[in-house]
């Protein structure tokens, strides 16, 4: 593209410089949470889903009926050498504490958005509005929790992952069961923020005794979104000293391994439609 | 004309690519857009690359599951095609320069994201970020002369 002065580069000039102020209004516009951006999300996931479905690690469905003889053999072995995997994932997904009860809709990562410097951020799963996903759902893999859904599009559905800036989750730590949020964003320091692991920040919401070791799970959202109670976050690796403030921290070891995802689950929950019962004190 | 359609499906390959291969788990990932948006800052100047490489961020932005807020890649894409641009030289570029070009702006992506990360005291995988700029370069390095041999003779023929 040459860099002339005639009236073509001026209108590309123009042009360029429409494209820079519309982003900037749009990230404005994301920032300050308007609506409509979503709907860009909808819309464009609508559109580009397929491609990803289509270029997504290979499946049962995607092995072409019309290869060579030769190649065929090969790819009946690796279908169900896949089935058999699939099988033992979701398996140790229905079986995980985490799911016990929950009506689960398993779902495989087809995309993992481009890496941040901590990490995965966000996932695209090859289930959408049309398998009945909803926004908020909790997403958990066998290991414990993974995020929760953001954005929906037909056939796909994107997920913020656990560790993601803007994902606080409210938990539970150790068997005294205290209070507290875990993020990824937080005064760790630059020394332990810059060692490359997936550490998060548990701040209690008051001081109190938690040990290295501890579980972590969710405190449970209201109707189950975006986080059901109950599902294991991580384990304390470490408790930071007090040093005056008020509140007790710590740092604490995801236990699910994003960088291995494949079957996941999204837990499905309806809002309470019954009005809770009240109980009288003193009697069983 | 032609030649913004074949940018345009280099771009959208190559972001449908870095998802794909996410998904695979591979590591360390090379950013292919940003070799697209590298090779083109390179052969064009500095606007050639702000525009590509807001594209090419657009792209990213929008592909499933995209960024956390619509607009941040192609800004961040912006930038570094700009920053690629400023090595356009007269005359055939180099293999190397090629190389470097696509080095600049993987390196400027992932400066970006690893200075957000630190802003918001989240933990920074420093191996994986360096690693992650070296793949990009190594592929810009194998891969760029033939990207900038496409787009010159699109080029030629526009």
């Amino acid at each position: 593209m040459p860099s002339g002065r005639g009236p073509a580069s001026n209108t590309r000039r123009r042009l360029l410089t429409v494209a820079v102020v519309a982003t900037l209004l749009v990230v404005g516009a994301g920032l300050v949470g308007l609506p409509g951006v979503d709907r860009v999300r909808s819309l464009a996931g609508g559109a580009f889903g397929p491609l990803e479905r289509l270029l997504a690690p290979q499946r049962d469905s995607d092995l072409a009926a019309a290869r060579a003889e030769r190649d065929r053999y090969a790819d009946i072995a690796r279908q169900a050498q896949q089935q058999a995997h699939d099988r033992a994932d979701l398996t140790a997904l229905l079986d995980a504490p985490t799911t016990d009860g929950a009506t689960v809709l398993p779902a495989h990562v087809v995309g993992i958005g481009r890496e941040g410097a901590s990490g995965p951020q966000r996932i695209t799963l090859d289930v959408g509005s049309r398998d009945g996903v909803s926004a908020d759902s909790t997403v958990v893999s066998a290991a414990g929790l993974v995020g929760r859904v953001e954005s929906i599009s037909a056939w796909t559905c994107d997920v913020v992952l656990l560790g993601s800036p803007e994902v606080v989750v409210g938990v539970r730590v150790g068997p005294d069961g205290r209070i507290g949020t875990v993020s990824a964003t937080g005064a760790l320091g630059i020394s332990s923020s810059v060692l490359g692991s997936r550490a998060l920040r548990l701040e209690l919401v008051e001081q109190g005794e938690i040990s290295v070791g501890d579980m972590v799970t969710t405190l449970g959202s209201v109707d189950g979104r975006p986080f059901v109670a109950g599902v294991e976050v991580g384990r304390v690796t470490s408790v930071e000293p007090l040093r005056g403030r008020a509140t007790t921290t710590a740092v604490v070891e995801p236990t699910v391994d994003l960088g291995s995802l494949g079957l996941v689950g999204i837990l499905q929950t309806a809002p309470r439609t019954q009005p809770r019962p009240a109980a009288t004190g003193g009697t069983p | 004309m032609w030649r913004l359609v074949v940018r345009g499906v280099l771009l959208l390959l190559a972001a449908l690519l870095v998802v794909a291969m996410g998904a695979r788990h591979l590591r360390p990932a090379p950013d292919l857009v940003a070799v697209v948006v590298g090779v083109v800052a390179l052969r064009g100047g500095l606007r050639s690359g702000l525009g590509v490489g807001l594209a090419g961020g657009w792209l990213l932005d929008l592909l499933p599951p995209g960024s956390a807020v619509l607009g941040t890649s192609a800004l961040t894409y912006a930038v570094a095609g700009t920053l690629a641009g400023t090595l356009q030289r007269p005359g055939p570029a180099s293999w190397l320069l090629v190389a470097v070009a696509a080095g600049v702006a993987g390196a400027c992506v992932t400066l970006i994201g690893v200075l957000a990360a630190l802003a918001r005291s989240a933990p920074v995988n420093v191996a994986g970020a360096l690693a992650s700029v070296v793949a990009t370069a190594t592929i810009g390095l194998l891969l760029g002369p033939l990207l900038l041999r496409l787009d010159a003779r699109w080029a030629r023929r526009a």
